[in-house]
């Protein structure tokens, strides 16, 4: 049953990445989908499964498909890395390193502000 | 953006997800968490070589941006950081940090060259 649950959500998660990576295209070869993709899933993962979706009593195999499914299909880290190593091939080091900085950082940032909101919010 | 794009990048991504559920058991009992660690690696590889053998369109859709971007994840791994440094394991989660990015990188960039033999 689990399985399924995460066949279906990781499918839409990554079926909304790629819609996400068309309609944003690499500028100058910057990456801007994969990173606004990546970050906004870190927000999402601590708020949505540790916190709001649970005081929402929403089943469990649920937020096991929206968490490990969804948005876990949804963010990706072959790409980052891919992205990385085309921006060492064209020899973009700026952005190589803007890149990478604002993954690195970004993600444990988005990741800290998402589970602070959820706090916040089931405090409220 | 065709129907048939969509489909391929669904079953991969769905498949890659649940490749990852599986492994995502190993993380409770090891060190780092090391399903987590082991499909971002493998999944870095094999995009690096999808993208180095210079694989047909449909291939990469289903391989490269379903089943290798639904395997990896970016989001798993920064929670899995943040919360082993609130838990005050601050060397595992600095561990854990810089080894997915420097392996991530090495693995990948093999993957490419590795890939480019089979161009």
């Amino acid at each position: 049953m689990n399985t399924i649950i995460i066949f279906l959500f990781g499918a839409l998660g990554g079926i909304t990445r790629f819609a996400i990576g068309e309609m944003i295209p690499k500028l100058n070869g910057f990456p801007f989908a994969t990173l606004l993709i990546n970050l906004v899933g870190c927000f999402f993962l601590p708020f949505l499964v540790k916190y709001y979706l649970v005081a929402k009593r929403i089943p469990s195999k649920i937020i096991l498909g929206i968490g490990t499914g969804f948005i876990g299909s949804f963010t990706t880290f072959s790409s980052l890395m891919l992205d990385s190593i085309q921006l060492i091939q064209s020899k973009n080091y700026v952005f190589l390193l803007c890149y990478l900085m604002l993954s690195m950082l970004g993600g444990l940032c988005m990741t800290r502000i998402g589970i602070a909101h959820g706090r916040r919010w089931v405090s409220e | 953006m065709s129907v048939q794009a969509i489909f391929f990048v669904g079953i991969g991504a769905g498949m890659g997800a649940v490749v990852r559920f599986f492994f995502s058991k190993l993380n409770p009992n090891s060190l780092l968490p090391f399903g987590t660690f082991l499909v971002n690696l493998f999944g870095a590889f094999l995009l690096g070589f999808l993208f180095g053998s210079a694989v047909d369109t449909s291939l990469m859709k289903a391989v490269g941006v379903g089943f290798c971007g639904g395997l990896t994840t970016f989001s798993t791994m920064n929670l899995e950081i943040i919360t082993l440094l609130e838990q005050g394991k601050t060397k595992k989660s600095l561990t854990y940090f810089f080894s997915s990015y420097g392996f991530g990188l090495i693995f990948c960039l093999l993957g490419v060259l590795f890939g480019g033999l089979f161009e």
